[in-house]
């Protein structure tokens, strides 16, 4: 996790939800912290810290781990942005989104591996369309990494 | 000796295969429905968008119902009046807080009910209530303790006291739960789901005379694809059924998201998202894992389930009332009506659905024949019918269709007029015949 904010020292130490994470100094403005993947495997909204050496902690921030439905309807809404932005046409939108709706339903009846499934489907049409040029590197990389983040909750 | 004069079989075979062409149309015919569209959605910000929840028809033939982004009315003669906005967003298609996907209830007063599945002060989705200036009040906000992200409406008993189903609120460790509003607002859970008794419901309940709650739980259960709950009014909770299907060789349905309904004898009348076993492999279309592509079934007061039909996928429709909001309608014959999510007579092809087709409107007869009434297109009349139907006294079908952003449209509410045919009076049937002109001699 990277952590942004003011007056970061060597030692300063990132706190999610309470609990002190090995943590790197990078600057006076930004730390990096290792979060295992326990801490966000369940849903919910957590507070992050940071307590510098024989000082106080500072102001908390949300940090939220979406559920795997709200997850996929984040990269749902990721998918219509691109089509109203016109990277997307009718067609391409509709297959995308038709895999994650259904990946959603799946997941609702706990058919988790049809759910994995919907979403392998998913990526491997991003992976097309990046290699047919409709979307750039980072655009499927973006949408890739999402999917496979949910598949992981999932798995 | 007299001649008699017989067709020759050329004739013989024309005249078989009239009779045939004749018995075909008539068949087609009795089935026949006239489809209309009575609204199609403009989308943000003047209308709303993508209707996930099904109607609300009044007495006066007032259709309501919600879009992601609205309440609306609509008149007999297809006037729309967006009556409260929900969290609109910027971009078409990604909506912020306070998105209803299920149908309203109305009390005496003209009031409207209904839930959001998120919004609220903890954004987990409320119960609402809309009043008859437009004034909306949000009754309660879920906190994820008490479920939240309902996919169903809510039903009113006879004091005025609303029920639903909160679906699962993971980050709480919550499965599930049953809850009830009073008419001072109120909120009580009735019931918590344990896993064994189902999770995730998201089909709503229904409730009978006797004030004891039904529904459906789409997931967990004895075996892990979900059950059939009954809740009675001291709060204790009763598996009716649990669902063993899936691909693991039970063809009685899985996934149970839909609602209930329940004829004149107890039996109760529902569906299941996926399973009923028509494919041993277990796929529908490219949906593999799920052990068919959905089932209509009967629930007798004894327990017995019986799959009444079992979607192949085909033209003959997958995946009925997938999210939760929605339920058959049953007519006095016995007949009962849904909607599947997908599948249909070829149309919508080349959009790479998990089943070919957007969806359809379907009747099941009571010796189990299905009738597809209505296959949507994609086109304007909408596509992948999420929520049930409502039907009006003359047999007449009204529901919503959604649509994706590609399909170029933001969903539609139709109407399937029926074919109902009206008996006729002899005179009139005397004055129908066709005069037939003797021969003179």
């Amino acid at each position: 996790m990277t952590v942004n904010g003011t007056n970061f020292v060597s030692g300063s130490t990132v706190s999610f939800n309470g609990n002190a994470r090995a943590t790197m100094f990078v600057s006076a403005t930004q730390l990096t912290a290792a979060i295992p993947a326990s801490d966000i495997a369940t849903a919910g909204t957590f507070n992050v810290t940071v307590t510098n050496p024989g000082g106080g902690a500072s102001n908390s921030v949300s940090f939220t781990v979406l559920t795997p439905q709200q997850a996929t309807q984040a990269v749902i809404n990721t998918v219509n942005a691109l089509f109203s932005q016109g990277v997307l046409n009718g067609g391409q939108d509709n297959s995308l989104v038709t895999q994650l709706q259904h990946a959603i339903i799946m997941m609702n009846v706990g058919k988790n591996a049809g759910a994995i499934g919907n979403l392998e489907s998913f990526i491997s049409e991003v992976n097309d369309l990046l290699n047919s040029g409709v979307l750039s590197s980072s655009q499927a990389a973006s949408l890739v990494s999402a999917a496979e983040s949910v598949i992981a909750r999932l798995s | 000796m007299k001649h008699q004069s017989f067709p020759n079989r050329s004739v013989l075979r024309f005249t078989a295969f009239i009779v045939l062409v004749l018995a075909a149309v008539a068949a087609t015919r009795t089935q026949a429905q006239t489809f209309t569209v009575l609204h199609s959605f403009a989308g943000p910000p003047s209308d709303g968008a993508f209707p996930f929840g099904g109607l609300f028809r009044d007495a006066a033939g007032n259709l309501y119902g919600t879009t992601l982004s609205s309440v609306f009315k609509l008149d007999p003669a297809g006037n729309e009046t967006v009556l409260s906005r929900l969290g609109i967003g910027t971009v078409p298609g990604v909506f912020g807080p306070g998105d209803p996907y299920a149908a309203l209830v109305m009390d005496p007063a003209g009031n409207l009910y209904g839930t959001s599945r998120d919004g609220g002060a903890f954004g987990l989705g409320t119960v609402f209530k809309l009043d008859t200036s437009g004034t909306l009040t949000v009754l309660h906000s879920f906190t994820g303790t008490d479920g939240g992200e309902p996919y169903a409406g809510v039903v009113l008993d006879a004091a005025g006291n609303l029920y639903g189903t909160g679906s699962s609120a993971a980050a709480f460790g919550v499965l599930g739960t049953v809850f009830k509003v009073d008419t001072a607002g109120n909120f009580t859970v009735l019931h918590f789901f344990t896993g064994s008794d189902g999770c995730g419901p998201s089909g709503g309940v229904i409730m009978d005379a006797a004030g004891n709650l039904y529904g459906t739980a789409g997931g967990c259960g004895a075996f892990g694809q979900g059950a059939v709950f009954k809740l009675d009014p001291l709060g204790n909770a009763t598996v009716l059924y649990s669902f063993k299907g899936g691909n693991t060789g039970g063809s009685d349905g899985s996934g149970p998201t839909g609602g209930l309904i329940m004829d004149a004898a107890g039996n109760l009348y529902g569906t299941t998202v996926v399973g009923g076993g028509f494919d041993t492999s277990g796929t529908c279309g490219s949906q593999t894992g799920v052990g068919g592509c959905g089932t209509v079934f009967k629930l007798d007061p004894s327990g017995n389930e019986t799959v009444l039909y079992s979607f192949k996928g085909g033209s003959d429709g997958a995946f009925p009332f997938p999210l939760g909001d929605g339920h058959l309608v049953r007519d006095a014959a016995g007949n009962l009506y849904g909607t599947t999510l997908e599948g249909s007579l070829g149309t919508c092809t080349g959009r790479n659905q998990v089943v070919v087709g957007c969806g359809t409107v379907f009747k099941l007869d009571p010796a189990g024949n299905e009738t597809i009434l209505y296959s949507f297109t994609g086109g304007g009349d909408g596509a992948f019918p999420y929520a049930g139907l409502v039907m009006d006294t003359t047999g007449n079908l009204y529901g919503t269709a959604s649509s994706f952003l590609a399909l170029g449209g933001f969903g539609t509410v139709f109407k399937l007029r029926s074919r109902r045919r009206h008996p006729r009076s002899p005179a009139s049937r005397l004055r129908a015949q066709p005069r037939v002109r003797r021969p003179s001699p």
